[in-house]
């Protein structure tokens, strides 16, 4: 048989060998040796090395323990001095292998003493040149305000006094004997300190007095000294509260007993012991009859009775018993002015409650909206981690507040005193109460370190969040999508900080904490893995560390360890850099076949030593778009025999998988201006209107970090091509996305135009 | 209460764990448009924040954003603008024209324009906006003169900035 010897070269883009340029290039300077630089390189030095209790696959190891301390505390709320009373007894479980020669109590309300520190870390300048009174005596007349906590007595189970030494927020208990492995340590404090009025003063708690009325609103959170966390991560966490970066706490047992004024409407984070006791009888009938309300919520305490107490200001008290299990925190909403609504949530099976609290001033926005909500917020959440194990979820109405505890949480939203409200105040009220929700699951049962890394519960919530939103309402305007962070990280790099920082000192700290991390996992979800990969992984790594204490590296370990896809490229680029995405279209070179030598060709024929006339009616030569002049000169597929015979010569099988032949060879070279590696997603718009979407990993930039090209071929002419034409990736730069080059009238002329009109 | 009110409060926001993402930065870009000789001057500022700060300065209790937006609020946005934001081009205050603005979610766009712009040999640029009433206010000013790309980063203690072209 005669062999039929074919080659079928592609002498398209020989790139020019390089011993030529070698030969033609001048010696240059040798340059000295490099470590691993690629952007692919594996996040083996940033992140902590496995151990036996943070794995190398992200999950909890065999080794893994964390403490438990159980408390047992009675509060006393004073609405007349508005002064917070405690005393609490302490039972911390030492579950791990160490001796402890010290325990480390955080005094957060220390944060607001007279002589804390957190107002010398600010500038103050002169700022304004001229104060009212208030202003003035509340800057330079009135001695600081004293919220610091006042303890009484520190003691031991025996009610000996205990050894303590307090550096601001944090107190060390100096044990006597150090607290061996697996011993169990009791101690009793009791402590009052005075509650600061939030609007005034700012914080995440306090009260808002309302002078209509004469009443109080308290929104109560760190209001009792309470253990630091203890791990082999950061040792005990006991870096100070300035302010800005929140709490690391343990899990435990809390029993809480509070008295409040008793025309107050209380709510507290546990199971309430007590309803028949604090709630008059209709109302406890309301609060049975709401555990079956499924559709809409049932109103325990309404507007009108909320308005009878305001007026009565009682000076008796009532007590409020409540019993949290595995909790890392109490939150405590009390006040006269409080109605209360709530509605049942199936969760897979098990009955929750979604509750709000509101005064008057909340409504209508609040009834509409807020318990219904925290129930799509508890569904949609469960759906993308784990059913909610608590039995309750709360969001209490608070002015300028959006703070979350375990299974209570405040948000803002307040109507104007008509009533209306505008749809920016009714959807900030919904992603706040959305978001304080989430956070149920995001930090209080995946129990991060805040006080280290914002981002992994603040992060985390907000992705979730957007979720959630849209379950709720499908035209939400959210805020973390990735195309909303391109006006953040195209900002100046000095005032950029990377994701992977203490969140202290970063600069823009809420895109840096909340929406660029909610955005990555955005892209990470819809582009990178896609949503199956995603939920999958996401999912493991929620059930992997509820009820306990992951950091980073347990994140990025498990989505890798659970999807099966390398993405040390992604964390590195989108964490631990301020680096932005950047890609576009730098040229796009088309071609044509035909039957006879290309200049090319010839060129390359000439430089290996081959006869092309040897090669007469064998080969395809690819033409470029300028020599051939007149594309109706350029030969299709079709036309080459040699091409036909050879089909013709190959096995059934092998003749299976022939595709469509091509007749236009487009090279298009994509460059990448910005730092970040990300998938490269191409849309091609075909001649005859048919668009095309193919999607490149991001290991494409592997070796072509700069620039790398691609050779679409086709049987149909390409007319436009656009790079992420649904701004999936937050390129800041859009003007180079598409070929031909669109000229974008920007949006200055835009807007002008539209005025004409 | 007396009715005294706060001329200038400065609030001390602390951060909560919540959505609003508090951050105090402006963007306005400034593009010199060769062909129609003009300055094209955009601004993104955030919505509660400008409303804040024009309610203090003027004492009003005024509401961005449709649908209930108060009739007199342009006037205020102009006269607001005015008092905090000067263009000088080759040494001369330029007078600008407030074109409108829009609203985009939780930011509010305002368009100005300087006509009749033969050459700039060098812009200078004020914008103290907000300042006042948010100490940590930082202005960026993203310019496009020709070829010439530059970004002020105006803050309280520097509120101007200056640009000189070849």
């Amino acid at each position: 048989m005669k062999k039929i010897s074919l080659y079928v070269f592609s002498f398209l883009m020989i790139s020019s060998f390089t011993f030529a340029q070698e030969q033609d290039a001048q010696i240059k300077e040798r340059k000295p040796g490099h470590t691993s630089t690629t952007k692919f390189r594996q996040l083996k030095q940033e992140l902590a090395t496995p151990n036996s209790q943070h794995t190398a696959s992200g999950a909890p190891g065999h080794a893994y323990t964390q403490q438990q301390v159980d408390y047992v505390m009675n509060i006393t709320i004073d609405d007349k001095t508005q002064k917070l009373f405690g005393d609490e007894v302490i039972t911390y479980h030492n579950n791990s292998k160490d001796q402890l020669e010290y325990l480390w109590v955080q005094l957060d309300q220390n944060m607001r003493a007279a002589d804390s520190k957190t107002p010398d870390v600010k500038q103050t300048t002169m700022e304004a040149s001229f104060n009212g009174p208030v202003t003035f005596t509340k800057d330079y007349l009135k001695k600081p305000f004293d919220g610091g906590f006042k303890l009484e007595y520190v003691k031991d189970v025996n009610d000996k006094p205990l050894s303590y030494t307090i550096n601001s927020t944090m107190m060390r208990i100096n044990l006597v004997k150090p607290l061996a492995p697996g011993e169990t340590f009791v101690f009793k404090i009791k402590w009052w300190y005075t509650i600061n009025n939030y609007i005034n003063d700012g914080g995440r708690s306090g009260y808002e007095h309302f002078p209509k009325d004469g009443n109080n609103l308290y929104v109560i959170a760190q209001f009792f000294p309470r253990l630091a966390v203890y791990d082999n991560v950061e040792g005990w966490q006991n870096m100070q509260f300035w302010g800005r970066s929140e709490f690391a706490l343990e899990f435990g047992n809390y029993t809480v007993n509070i008295t409040a004024p008793s025309d107050h409407i209380l709510n507290a984070t546990g199971l309430l012991q007590n309803p028949k006791e604090v709630l008059s009888r209709t109302q406890y009938k309301r609060f049975q009859a709401a555990k079956k309300s499924f559709d809409e919520p049932i109103i325990i305490v309404t507007q009108a009775e909320a308005e009878v107490a305001e007026k009565s200001h009682s000076d008796k008290t009532k007590t409020w018993k409540f019993y949290a299990e595995n909790v890392r925190d109490i939150g405590i909403a009390t006040s006269r002015k409080f109605i209360w609504d709530a509605m049942a949530v199936n969760i897979n099976g098990k009955t929750v409650m979604a509750y709000s609290l509101y005064p008057k001033e909340g409504n209508p926005l609040w009834e509409k909206h807020s318990t219904k909500v925290v129930a799509n917020t508890l569904k949609v959440y469960s759906k993308y981690t784990f059913d909610y194990p608590y039995h309750k979820a709360i969001s209490v109405h608070a002015r300028q507040q959006g703070m979350e505890y375990p299974q209570i949480c405040w948000n803002y939203g307040r109507p104007k005193e008509d009533g209306t409200y505008s749809d920016r105040v009714r959807d900030g009220m919904i992603g706040v109460v959305t978001h304080e929700v989430g956070h149920n699951f995001f930090p209080m049962i995946v129990n991060s370190d805040e006080r280290q890394w914002t981002w992994m519960d603040e992060g985390l919530n907000s992705f979730v969040e957007m979720q959630a939103e849209f379950e709720y309402d499908p035209n939400f305007n959210t805020r973390s999508l990735p195309k909303d962070v391109v006006s953040y990280m195209s900002m100046d790099q000095d005032h950029l900080s990377p994701i992977m920082t203490q969140g202290d000192h970063v600069y823009n700290f809420g895109p840096n904490a909340y929406s660029k991390p909610a955005a990555g996992l955005t892209m990470l979800r819809n582009t990178i893995m896609g949503p199956e990969l995603f939920d999958y992984a996401f999912r493991t790594y929620s059930k992997r560390w509820m009820f306990k204490h992951p950091t980073p590296a347990d994140f990025f370990r498990t989505m890798e360890d659970a999807s099966g896809m390398d993405l040390d490229w992604f964390w590195r680029g989108w964490f631990y850099t301020t680096d932005y995405n950047d890609i576009g279209i730098k040229e796009v070179k088309k071609y044509y076949l035909t039957n006879k030598p290309t200049k090319a060709a010839i060129a390359d024929a000439e430089k290996y030593g081959m006869n092309l006339d040897d090669f007469k009616d064998k080969l395809v030569y690819f033409i470029s778009e300028e020599e051939i002049g007149n594309p109706n000169k350029a030969k299709k597929v079709k036309d080459f025999k040699m091409l036909d015979n050879y089909l013709n010569s190959l096995s059934e099988t092998e003749k299976s998988r022939i595709k469509e032949a091509p007749n236009y060879f487009y090279e298009v070279t994509f460059e990448k201006p910005g730092g970040l590696v990300l998938p490269l997603i191409v849309e091609l718009t075909y001649e005859d209107g048919t668009k095309e979407r193919q999607q490149f990993p991001a290991e494409i930039w592997s070796k072509h970090d700069a620039e790398v090209k691609r050779i679409f071929a086709s049987s149909k002419q390409i007319t436009n091509i656009v790079v992420d034409p649904d701004l999936e990736t937050a390129d800041i730069d859009i003007t180079n996305n598409s070929w031909p080059k669109k000229i974008e009238s920007n949006q200055f002329e835009k807007f002008k135009d539209k005025l004409k009109n | 209460m007396t009715k005294i009110k706060r001329l200038l409060i400065i609030l001390v926001i602390p951060l909560f764990a919540f959505t609003a993402h508090k951050y105090y930065i402006s963007l306005i870009k400034v593009e010199y448009k060769t062909s129609s000789k003009s300055l094209q001057i955009t601004m993104r500022i955030f919505i509660d924040d400008l409303q804040e700060a024009i309610n203090k300065t003027y004492i009003k209790n005024f509401e961005f954003g449709e649908p209930n937006e108060s009739k007199n609020i342009n006037e205020l946005i102009i006269n607001y603008i005015q008092d905090n934001f000067t263009v000088k081009i080759n040494s001369q205050n330029k007078v600008y024209q407030f074109l409108g603005k829009a609203y985009d979610n939780d930011v509010i766009f305002i368009y100005l324009e300087v006509e009749d712009i033969e050459t700039i040999q060098h812009i200078e640029i004020k914008n103290s906006m907000l300042m006042a009433t948010f100490s940590e206010q930082k202005n960026i000013i993203k310019l496009k003169i020709n070829n010439t790309k530059k970004t002020f980063l105006l803050t309280k203690e520097k509120d101007k900035d200056l640009l000189k072209l070849n």
